[in-house]
């Protein structure tokens, strides 16, 4: 893959404004509409003073406040979170497909946050924490896998498969063991951004902050980690430990999306392949320092869209987002991965 | 090594192959005994030998013998003797040791195609006036199974093919096109399942609940077109194992073989998914256990395979309706949850060396 | 169980005394909701209950059935006594086909949606009954259909009047002017039903106004609901909720349903297990009686139901 060349720092202005620019628009754009459209009420006139208003009193001004800007945040915040998990998992793995939900992460938080809510009826706000440790156990079995092979592309993929595989069947005999759940759990399955709270962007904005400041502020060591491992040592790096470092921070973005959305795939995927393609072959677009951030911009712009389309009623109905990300974020993969050779 | 060598080799192969062949065989009629002995109900041995062998009014307990387990026992035999020849002939086709239908997105495209043909079908031509339910005959369900195979496995090879055809590549693809099609279940459940979301839910976990003589009889004709090829099959799988460029030169045509290999593998896969859902990592596993038993000889393989899948599948069946009675866990579960871990150990000791 | 159900039992089992010495009506035909005639040749003693409605049906007959399906391993709890010596059949979607052969079953009846698909299996070991159970006339012909099956077909005639005469009763006597919906919890997500499905469909009866209103695909039966947002919950603002919830799942912290009028007045109620299969003759007018009183409190009594059995209000309080 071209846009894999490492390179030093250099800013390309124009391509970088450019993007920039697009992925800021998109989100403002979608964000506006998120705020203004909804069953409550439906226009933009009516924005300002429901978002200014007193939310005690005014019922459009609670909507707003309490119920379309929190969920509006978490679409940013979680496609941020997800474009960012992908983007460095495929800088450590050199591996174009690196991505939380081929490499046992979702996988993993997803069968603990199941096994956690229909099982134990652990209450919401502890979900995180119990899809960080099985996001955990996912990367770690998936790695420990793939090490071997130094995280060649194709043993990672199809490790983190068997994995994702494993997680699944638990999941469904978690479902069994409680049927009741069988339909709730079917649909948090699909991953959602209705329904979120002010509590779920407490919870994942430090996590998606911290993670963009570590990435960038640690974007040399990602870009060093992308030379092959002999030449990164070379340079007087801990590879080991640096790697070990970056994917915690990934599984950590990762467990935080799980745990609130749903198991939301492809995105962390796409995302940072947008952004090469958007940064062109300059070298910035090998550059994590501009790199990150652009991914996190997109994959944040792409959930805005897609939650954007699903609360449209362009399909008639309301749908759950996670479901237009999988077709979308499938359809773009595929398109990708047959246009690249790996 | 001399020629002696080898062919004393050779004979050491020989019997070790009869002697696993003979062990297997011993335990997969144990197994098909012992299972019909479990469950909920109370049924002895003494039961099973008058099924067997006297045609006379049954008592209850015989009737549990005639008309579920043994039936259940048969058809996780043959669904179990498919998915393992399915999964050995893709290992080798793709000289991959993580291929498997289930893997290669073959299984999910059957998946999807039954899981359409069951729910979408009933939400468009259903006439509610009439309370009756659209359902495609069960006869057809393989031929639709086949369809769905047929075309994610189309998808697998147009996505992977650059300038040739790549195993990994293809192994990739087909892990791609799965994850996709399963999001793509998943969105036909939640959309169309009103209330049968359940059932389609249990089905995909791969059981054989309730399963019978009749859904045997819709398979025989596959696991015999099956038999009657693999023969033939033996030799070019074997030289396909080493490579394309190796086959050829043997004289082998390379295209033609693939393609019907291919076909065996898929049909196999389809036939079995539509009788008892995908139940999973039967396929991987077992060819693994199999080279572990008894080496490489391709023709050697496919029939321990075959036998190692009909124990397996038949032994966690037996397993998930006799633990947890009244309760039944699927069979596809149980083979997932055992298969992985199994599965991991043998990744680590062989994939690397064999890749 | 105490109250109401005692004294339901006792009343149909003094009614069931001079039945029982009626002419023996078999063998009988039934066409059921899948349109296939089952003919059953004599009395059955020993039935299987797939779903609570056949328990139900039997219970409310003065019979026991020999086995019924469970939720989780536990039964209708509201048939209290009548099913202590009723084998445990699993789960509804996979009734074991073991135990009903064991135990000679001689009548199948279950859910047409869940039980359907394995109509062969249940042929082999019996007459199978399936019944479609989303509507009050399913529920209707279910229990005309299920009593003639039993062998008491003047009996389902007159349940079924009975009730109707119930309805028509507390139609007169509710003022009106009260809206409510049924949701399903979904972990942290709502699924609100139509109008059509029972015991919504009692809403119309009672003078409540559904928020919901009917379904915007008529044709589309097994519609019965859909997820909808608490936005839009708020929207609607219904003064009643009627809550299903998966048992062990830990309550939605939403700060919407706190300023739901409905939790605000404490007229959010967590309904018991007969809600969610209210067809049979026991369950349908347990549950109408209580709906009746939890949306007019001072003109219906409070039924007394025991501990599990009767609704909760819920505060949402963490």
């Amino acid at each position: 893959m071209k846009a894999f060349r490492p390179g030093t720092p250099h800013w390309p202005g124009g391509r970088i404004g450019g993007t920039v620019l697009f992925g800021i628009g998109i989100c403002a754009g979608c964000s506006l509409f998120l705020l203004s459209f909804g069953s409550m009420f439906a226009s933009f006139g009516r924005l300002p003073s429901a978002l200014f208003g007193n939310a005690e009193t005014s019922d459009a001004a609670f909507v707003v406040q309490q119920l379309r800007l929190p969920r509006v945040l978490m679409g940013l915040l979680v496609g941020a979170a997800l474009g960012t998990a992908g983007a460095m998992m495929q800088a450590i793995t050199r591996n174009p497909l690196g991505d939380p939900s081929l490499t046992g992460v979702t996988g993993g938080a997803a069968a603990a946050v199941v096994f956690a809510f229909v099982l134990v009826g652990a209450p919401v706000g502890t979900l995180l924490i119990w899809g960080t440790f099985g996001g955990m156990a996912g990367a770690t079995v998936t790695f420990a896998l793939a090490r071997q092979t130094n995280y060649s592309p194709v043993h990672l993929t199809l490790a983190g498969m068997a994995v994702s595989l494993f997680c699944f069947a638990l999941i469904q005999s978690f479902m069994l063991a409680n049927s009741q759940s069988l339909n709730s759990t079917y649909f948090w399955l699909i991953g959602n951004l209705a329904n979120r709270t002010w509590r779920d962007v407490s919870l994942v904005w430090p996590l998606v902050a911290g993670g963009l400041v570590a990435g960038i502020v640690f974007a040399n060591h990602l870009n060093i980690l992308m030379f092959d491992e002999d030449n990164a040592r070379a340079r007087g790096l801990a590879v080991a430990r640096w790697r070990l470092f970056f994917g915690m921070v990934s599984v950590i973005l990762t467990a935080g999306c799980v745990a609130t959305c749903g198991p939301i795939s492809f995105v962390g995927l796409v995302a940072p392949h947008i952004a090469r393609q958007a940064l062109g072959t300059h070298r910035a677009a090998a550059d994590h320092r501009i790199l990150l951030p652009v991914a996190a911009l997109l994959g944040a712009a792409i959930m805005s869209l897609t939650d954007t389309i699903a609360v449209s009623r362009l399909l008639g109905s309301e749908v759950p987002t996670g479901l237009l990300s999988i077709v979308v974020g499938g359809v773009a993969f595929l398109v990708l991965f047959k246009r690249k050779s790996l | 090594m001399s020629a002696r060598d080898d062919a004393d080799a050779q004979i050491g192969d020989q019997l070790r192959f009869a002697v696993t062949t003979a062990v297997l065989i011993s335990c997969a009629i144990a197994l098909i005994v012992l299972s019909q002995g479990f469950g909920a109900a109370s049924a002895s041995f003494a039961d099973l030998w008058v099924v067997l062998t006297r045609d006379e009014a049954l008592t209850p307990a015989q009737q549990v013998i005639a008309d579920i387990r043994l039936p259940r026992a048969l058809l996780g035999a043959v669904v179990g003797v498919h998915f393992a020849i399915a999964g050995l002939i893709m290992q080798s086709l793709l000289r991959n040791p993580l291929a498997d239908p289930g893997v290669l997105g073959v299984s999910s495209g059957a998946s999807l195609a039954v899981v359409i043909s069951i729910l979408v079908a009933n939400t468009l031509w259903a006439d509610p006036e009439r309370f009756e339910l659209v359902y495609f005959p069960s006869a057809s369900i393989p031929f639709i199974a086949l369809v769905g195979g047929l075309c994610s496995a189309a998808l697998v090879l147009w996505m992977s093919w650059d300038r040739g055809l790549n195993p990994q590549r293809m192994a990739l693809a087909g892990v791609v096109t799965g994850t996709i099609i399963n999001a793509l279940i998943l969105v036909v459940i939640v959309g169309f399942g009103a209330g049968r979301a359940e059932m389609a839910i249990l089905w995909l976990a791969g059981t054989l609940f309730g399963r019978g003589y009749e859904n045997l009889q819709a398979m025989l004709g596959w696991t015999m077109a099956a038999l009657f090829i693999l023969p033939a099959l033996a030799r070019p799988l074997s030289l396909l194992r080493f490579g394309e460029d190796f086959a050829r030169t043997m004289g082998l045509p390379v295209g033609i073989w693939r393609v019907v290999a291919a076909l065996v593998a898929i049909g196999l896969t389809a036939s079995a998914v539509s009788a008892a859902g995908p139940i999973g990592f039967v396929g991987l596993v077992v060819p693994h256990i199999a080279r572990l038993l008894i080496g490489g000889n391709m023709a050697h393989l496919i029939v321990v395979s075959a036998l190692v899948g009909l124990i397996l599948t038949v032994g966690t069946d037996l397993v998930g309706r006799a633990l947890f009675v009244p309760l039944e866990i699927p069979v596809g579960i149980i083979t997932s949850l055992i298969g992985v871990p199994v599965f991991l150990v043998i990744l680590q000791r062989n994939l690397w060396r064999l890749s | 169980m105490q109250g109401i159900v005692c004294v339901l039992l006792a009343a149909l089992a003094v009614m069931c005394v001079p039945g029982s010495a009626v002419a023996d009506p078999y063998p009988v035909t039934i066409v059921d909701d899948r349109n296939v005639a089952v003919t059953i040749e004599a009395r059955p003693q020993r039935i299987s209950s797939l779903g609570a409605f056949a328990a139900d049906m039997a219970a409310s007959l003065g019979a026991e059935p020999m086995g019924t399906t469970t939720y989780n391993g536990v039964r209708a709890l509201y048939l209290g006594d009548a099913l202590d010596g009723a084998v445990d059949l699993g789960s509804m979607l996979q009734p074991n086909l073991e135990l009903m052969t064991e135990n000679r079953t001689d009548l199948i009846i279950g859910m047409r949606r869940y039980t359907e698909a394995h109509a062969d299996d249940f042929g082999r070991l019996a007459p199978y009954l399936a019944y479609e159970l989303l509507t009050y006339e399913d529920s209707k012909r279910a229990i005309a259909s299920a009593a003639a099956a039993m062998g008491h077909e003047e009996k389902g005639a007159r349940f079924n009047t009975e009730f109707e005469e119930l309805v028509v009763d507390h139609a007169a006597k509710a003022p009106g002017g009260v809206s409510a919906v049924f949701i399903w919890l979904w972990q942290d997500a709502l699924f609100a039903y139509y109008d059509h499905p029972m015991p919504a469909s009692f809403l119309g009866a009672l003078k409540v106004r559904n928020v919901m209103g009917p379904s915007p695909n008529p044709l589309l039966h097994e519609n019965a609901g859909r997820p909808i947002s608490y936005e839009e919950l708020l929207a609607l603002d219904p003064d009643v909720l009627m809550i299903y919830r998966a048992e062990g799942n830990s309550y939605p912290d939403n700060p919407a349903l706190r300023r739901l009028n409905a939790v605000r007045n404490n007229r959010a109620f967590h309904v018991g297990y007969q809600y969610s299969q209210p067809h049979g003759p026991i369950a349908r007018e347990l549950v109408f009686r209580e709906m009746s009183h939890l949306f007019y409190p001072e003109i219906f009594a409070k039924p007394d139901l025991g501990e599990g059995i009767a609704a909760e209000p819920i505060s949402f309080e963490q």
